[in-house]
């Protein structure tokens, strides 16, 4: 723990010591669980949690989730709290699509701060894969993040959308087609380890380069699949942490940023608002992107893990297309990123994805990661990416060591 | 969605609009004017579509982000390149059924 509060004078900002902690971390089974509706999925996660942080159901009393539209139900924090008997003292439902994962901890944090509550259950889940065709999942994404008439007309599918940021880094940057098939074959080699993963059979660059085309640059493999599967945690006062569990994720710093609402609103894709959220949640963290000892970030696409990358400072801009190439985001490397083959390979659920980076950090640094448990965990980065590439979400989270 | 025989530009800079907004994305002016097509352009961005959306759209077609000549972002369909289309190109952003399409410019 720093003793804190220090202050940082060429930042500005003040770190104070954490004040809460994820203590527990599950997911259900992601990738093709036919038969599971979105509530049965979340209490799969949820009890996978409660198991981590040691809890009975009963001691939550705060939820928050993230809007899912699923089965024949729209999913609210309401119903899932009257689906597992909880009268919280505290609910919300945060609307930041990807980022909304890293999002609930700090807002979590923030409500048990205000005293609203001890307790919060962060969960989400949906069976995007089983519960619509994959046809139905394509339409409905490309409906959700296109503007309606400035954009829906010509046509993108999601990974079209996407496949702009690729072109346009390819062009400012020189990054090439084999660096971005390069992320899909190191997250397939992360998801090796992973048994919960998606897909985990290995990959090569020549695998990605010859599979289905969908929108240059892009082929299937530099696409995350469309999953089942949902996330829980379970986030408390960092002093009620060190009291229930040896072992916790511990908040020491969140940041937000937008870049556009909409693509055709941004002024320049390659400046995101992940450059802001990642400034922001290093320094109230008082920790810099160097002191990371691993990173969980959100990529849904090839191109979105090179620009977090870069965004975040965790390597020079324009370079993150080599820095994965030369092997610096294994496992073994200076930067382990995604140790559980993130979304790419792990699975993507829809909105529920963006609290997988989230629990798979927490358990890494919890100890809990089985298999694929990374030598040193002190230190994570942490990233959502909501919309298309325009809401953001940055924490860094600590052991009780840092 | 009828076409478009104008852009929505900023009064002050001149950047287009893409969608109707009360500010500026580029300057926050509030004064907007609509200006005559066709207009010059330049491709911001841009990907090859193979695979659609819905039956709707019939791949393979090109969508690029278009800068305007005064600054912003468009989403249109690129069409009548003798040669594959390429970041940089100039593009001549004309009306069509649906909303715009990109020419060679």
């Amino acid at each position: 723990m720093p003793t804190a509060p220090r202050s940082l004078p060429s930042w500005g900002w003040t770190v104070a010591k954490p004040q809460a902690a994820i203590i527990g971390a599950g997911e259900s089974r992601i990738g093709r669980v036919p038969g599971v509706g979105a509530l049965a999925l979340m209490l799969e996660a949820t009890d996978k949690a409660l198991a981590s942080a040691g809890l009975e159901m009963a001691a939550i009393d705060g939820i928050i989730t993230v809007p899912v539209r699923s089965d024949t139900l729209s999913v609210s924090a309401s119903l899932i709290a009257r689906s597992f008997a909880l009268e919280p003292r505290f609910i919300n439902t945060i609307d930041l699509t990807g980022a909304s994962g890293a999002a609930m901890v700090d807002q979590a944090a923030q409500a048990i701060a205000a005293g609203h509550c001890e307790t919060v259950l962060c969960v989400a889940g949906q069976p995007l894969l089983s519960g619509m065709s994959r046809d139905g999942a394509v339409a409905s994404m490309a409906n959700s993040a296109a503007h309606p008439e400035a954009e829906v007309p010509y046509g993108p599918p999601v990974p079209a959308l996407y496949a702009l940021f690729a072109a346009r880094h390819m062009h400012e940057f020189g990054t090439t087609r084999e660096q971005l098939a390069a992320v899909a074959v190191q997250m397939r080699r992360h998801a090796g380890l992973n048994d919960n993963a998606h897909f985990q059979q290995p990959i090569t660059v020549a695998d990605v380069l010859a599979s289905k085309p969908i929108a240059t640059p892009f082929t299937l493999l530099d696409c995350a699949p469309v999953s089942d599967g949902a996330a829980a945690m379970i986030v408390v006062s960092a002093e009620r942490a060190r009291q229930i569990k040896r072992k916790a994720a511990y908040l020491h710093g969140a940041g937000y940023g937008i870049g556009h609402g909409y693509l055709s609103d941004a002024l320049d894709l390659m400046h995101t608002g992940a450059r802001r959220s990642g400034a922001a949640a290093f320094a109230a963290s008082g920790m810099r992107p160097s002191d990371m000892d691993f990173a969980s970030l959100y990529d849904c696409f090839t191109i979105t893990l090179l620009l977090e990358l870069e965004e975040l400072g965790l390597c020079p801009r324009g370079e993150a297309g080599r820095f994965v190439e030369d092997g610096h985001i294994d496992r073994e490397g200076s930067l382990p990123t995604n140790p559980n083959g993130g979304l790419l390979s792990g699975g993507h659920p829809g909105y529920p994805a963006g609290l997988l980076p989230v629990v798979e950090a927490a358990r890494q640094i919890m100890g809990e990661a089985g298999a694929r448990q990374l030598p040193r965990t002190d230190r994570a980065v942490v990233h959502g990416n909501g919309g298309v590439v325009a809401m953001h979400c940055t924490l860094v989270l600590g052991s009780e060591n840092v | 969605m009828s076409d478009h025989r104008t852009v929505r530009c900023c009064a002050a800079c001149g950047a287009v609009q893409s969608y109707p907004r009360p500010l500026c994305t580029a300057c926050r002016g509030r004064a907007f004017e609509d200006r005559a097509l066709p207009m010059r352009g330049e491709v911001y961005s841009l990907t090859v579509v193979q695979r659609a959306p819905s039956p709707a759209f019939m791949p393979p077609y090109t969508i690029a982000l278009v800068r305007g000549p005064s600054g912003g972002l468009l989403m249109m369909q690129l069409h009548d390149f003798a040669r594959p289309p390429v970041i940089g190109d100039a593009v001549s952003i004309e009306a069509a059924e649906g909303g715009l399409v990109g020419r060679p410019g």
